[in-house]
């Protein structure tokens, strides 16, 4: 077997299309672009051509001395997790992984996929494919860096993530290499916004997600409006996403001659305003756990269709659900076991964390290429927070404006306006996507005030109506036309399956509980001074291989949300303390165990409480 | 800066490069090039035509790799021609 044949079915067993991309690539076709020098002492190393130089991926006189120089600038620590923007020949990642253990992970980043195909051809790179720790991420395939990296980064090792740039790298590709660098820093930013997330709503989203587990077996998703919608030209007609900024109450009488002409989507704090100016929206995203009374009462929700996902509040849902179109990930057994007997996973989306940009993801995911954005001021227009139907809601507008961290914006207008941090983060997660999906779709903002969104058009709704809404569809009636995803039977059937979940917690909480007990007997030992450091080294890396075993766990998702400020504590300290003693290596690890074991007897409480009651 | 001095300066410079410590390798590269410079002008007309243009060569293929930010290129133009460039340089010098 040659070295192309060797990468390539080494590649296929780990990342399947990738070898297939490889293949459809004629390495000869390239080679005005991509080629080979030999360097002084007789090795081959790969160039590219970048506005008619030709750049030399690694050093001509020495490539290995060059490679082991490169991975010398890195200090590996335990657990640590490396981004290495650029391949080239392999050799200095090779260089990298050969200082790594197996707490280690590296994850490379090769943005120029004729380059790596024309690696494969010439250089035997098994090894670093085949290695468990090592991770390829190749950009041009991978649109949505987000889901790559929320299997890797988490809140527990974030101190301990570090980018590497091969030399050049940063340069011939400069804008991937930002683009990668900001979604690992998004990524890290989420995670710090999911730690507060959780404390502030602490067992009310595990409570919800169970709900929903649940209540999702009697309801339609996502999957299904997009088959249904993919016999019209949707991306000819416009998505408009009502938010519930001030501007809103300028334009929302305008919003009325879009009925019918475009797909409008209300989030849940716009409801109001929107109903009480007689538009029926397509659809009304809501996601906070936490979704003010204010938002519903006193208006009639008779006919309305939902999008919801595990955070949306229960109690809104058991009101006023009667249809609903789920989305998200619940918890990864059972989105497996919806996904095999519906022959598809329900959609889940990497979002802005805002209610607008699930509303916008939905959108896009549906099919629809033309984003119109309404209320989306994402600033304090007037001095206000929201439009008038729910100013009030939060509390006093003044005082509420008062509170918050406030930050300045560039308006519309170009006179700078006030927002706060939390939208002006929003803003930022709009403005990216746009840019990513720059070819892909065509965002307007009709917000007519606000702050401006970079990457937007910025027109009045009247126009936009004018311009867009030139077809007529019923999008309500096609959701309306959609059955529930599963048959009675089938219902009952996996009722019967999710119910099973509780003895799946009672097992594992046995396990736990052993877990504890050996901890302790762990910890004694520790804390004597008789027991040789050689046994106690032995047992303690026992220890660490069964939490690394018991942590990949599936039903541990749904665990560690009753047990999150433990788990937060651990990755506060336990792999970035580099003076812990064994003794309190375990003592974190007992402290741990104990707040899955708390978090199991809680979860098994929810479970009787929103699964097993009819 | 003497011969010693100078291959050290150009070994630690080229490690930074092939390190992609571009900040700090920039820096020494900046120095390194008008240390070379300065050789270059001051060299009688007989050590110029003893190096031939090697030292004119090594100059240019440094500068456009610096221009570039290239920084393999500057770290194999530093280990290759200027380390010989400074030990032809230092040889005629003292034999001057």
């Amino acid at each position: 077997m040659g070295v192309f044949e060797k990468n390539i079915a080494a590649i296929e067993k780990k990342y399947g299309c990738l070898a297939e991309k490889i293949r459809e690539i004629d390495v000869e076709k390239v080679s005005e672009r991509i080629g080979l020098a030999q360097t002084a002492n007789g090795m081959l190393i790969p160039w590219v051509k970048h506005q008619g130089r030709a750049w030399r991926l690694n050093s001509m006189q020495n490539p290995m001395e060059a490679a082991e120089l490169y991975a010398d600038r890195y200090q590996i620590r335990l657990y640590g997790i490396y981004f290495v923007f650029g391949f080239s020949d392999g050799r200095c990642v090779r260089e990298l992984w050969k200082k790594c253990d197996d707490t280690n992970m590296i994850v490379v980043c090769e943005p120029d996929l004729e380059l790596f195909a024309m690696v494969c051809h010439e250089f035997d790179i098994c090894d670093l494919i085949e290695a468990g720790n090592v991770l390829f991420y190749l950009a041009e395939l991978e649109t949505e860096a987000q889901v790559v990296l929320q299997k890797i980064v988490d809140y527990t090792r974030m101190k301990l993530l570090e980018f590497c740039i091969l030399p050049g790298y940063d340069i011939l590709y400069h804008d991937t290499c930002e683009m990668f660098m900001d979604s690992v820093i998004e990524r890290m930013r989420n995670e710090v916004i999911n730690k507060s997330t959780s404390f502030a709503f602490d067992r009310l989203i595990p409570q919800h997600t169970l709900f929903h587990m649940k209540n999702l077996l009697y309801h339609k998703n996502l999957e299904q409006l997009r088959q249904a919608l993919a016999e019209y030209p949707v991306n000819e007609i416009p998505a408009i996403i009502v938010a519930a900024g001030p501007s809103l109450d300028k334009n929302i009488k305008t919003l009325k001659k879009a009925q019918g002409k475009a797909f409008i989507m209300v989030v849940d704090a716009a409801l109001r305003t929107v109903l009480k100016n007689g538009i029926r929206p397509d659809m009304v995203c809501t996601v906070d756990p936490n979704s003010p009374d204010r938002f519903f009462d006193g208006i009639d929700l008779n006919g309305i269709i939902w999008a919801c996902t595990r955070t949306s509040r229960k109690k809104i849902v058991e009101q006023y659900g009667e249809d609903i179109f789920y989305y998200g990930s619940y918890y990864r057994g059972w989105n497996g076991t919806l996904a095999n007997e519906l022959g598809y996973a329900i959609p889940s989306f990497a979002s802005g964390g805002s209610v607008s940009s699930e509303a916008f993801m939905i959108a896009l995911y549906l099919g629809f290429r033309k984003i119109v954005f309404i209320g989306q001021d994402l600033a304090f227009t007037g001095g206000q927070s929201h439009t008038k139907e729910v100013v009030g809601t939060f509390g006093d507008n003044e005082e509420y404006i008062h509170k918050r961290k406030i930050v300045e914006v560039e308006g519309i207008d170009g006179t700078m306006l006030e927002t706060d941090f939390q939208m002006w983060y929003y803003k930022q997660w709009f403005e990216k996507v746009i840019h990513m999906n720059e070819n892909l779709i065509e965002v307007i903002d009709a917000t007519e005030g606000g702050a401006k969104i970079e990457g937007t058009v910025n027109q009045t709704l009247a126009e936009t109506i004018e311009q867009q809404c030139n077809r007529e569809i019923d999008i309500y009636g096609i959701e309306k036309s959609i059955p529930a995803a599963f048959s009675a039977e089938k219902q009952q059937e996996l009722l019967k399956k999710l119910r099973g979940l509780k003895q799946e917690v009672a097992d594992f909480r046995v396990q736990i509980t052993e877990m504890i007990g050996k901890q302790e007997e762990l910890l004694l030992a520790a804390r004597d001074a008789s027991t040789l450091e050689r046994e106690l080294l032995e047992k303690l890396k026992d220890m660490l291989a069964q939490n690394e075993k018991i942590s990949g766990e599936e039903i541990l998702d749904l665990i560690v949300m009753y047990a999150h400020k433990e788990e937060y504590e651990m990755g506060d300290d336990i792999y970035t303390e580099e003076n812990m003693s064994p003794a309190d290596l375990v003592e974190k690890s007992l402290l741990l165990y104990k707040g899955y074991e708390r978090g199991a007897k809680l979860l098994e409480e929810d479970i009787d409480e929103f699964i097993m009651k009819d | 800066m003497g011969e010693k001095e100078l291959l050290r300066e150009i070994e630690e410079t080229s490690h930074m490069l092939y390190q992609n410590k571009e900040h700090e390798a920039m820096k020494k590269a900046t120095g390194l090039l008008g240390t070379f410079q300065n050789m270059i002008k001051n060299q009688t007309q007989e050590q110029l035509a003893l190096g031939g243009n090697f030292a004119l060569v090594m100059l240019r293929e440094l500068l456009e790799a610096y221009q570039n930010l290239d920084m393999l290129g500057m770290a194999d133009c530093l280990r290759e021609k200027a380390a010989l460039f400074v030990q032809f340089y230092f040889q005629n010098t003292e034999n001057a």
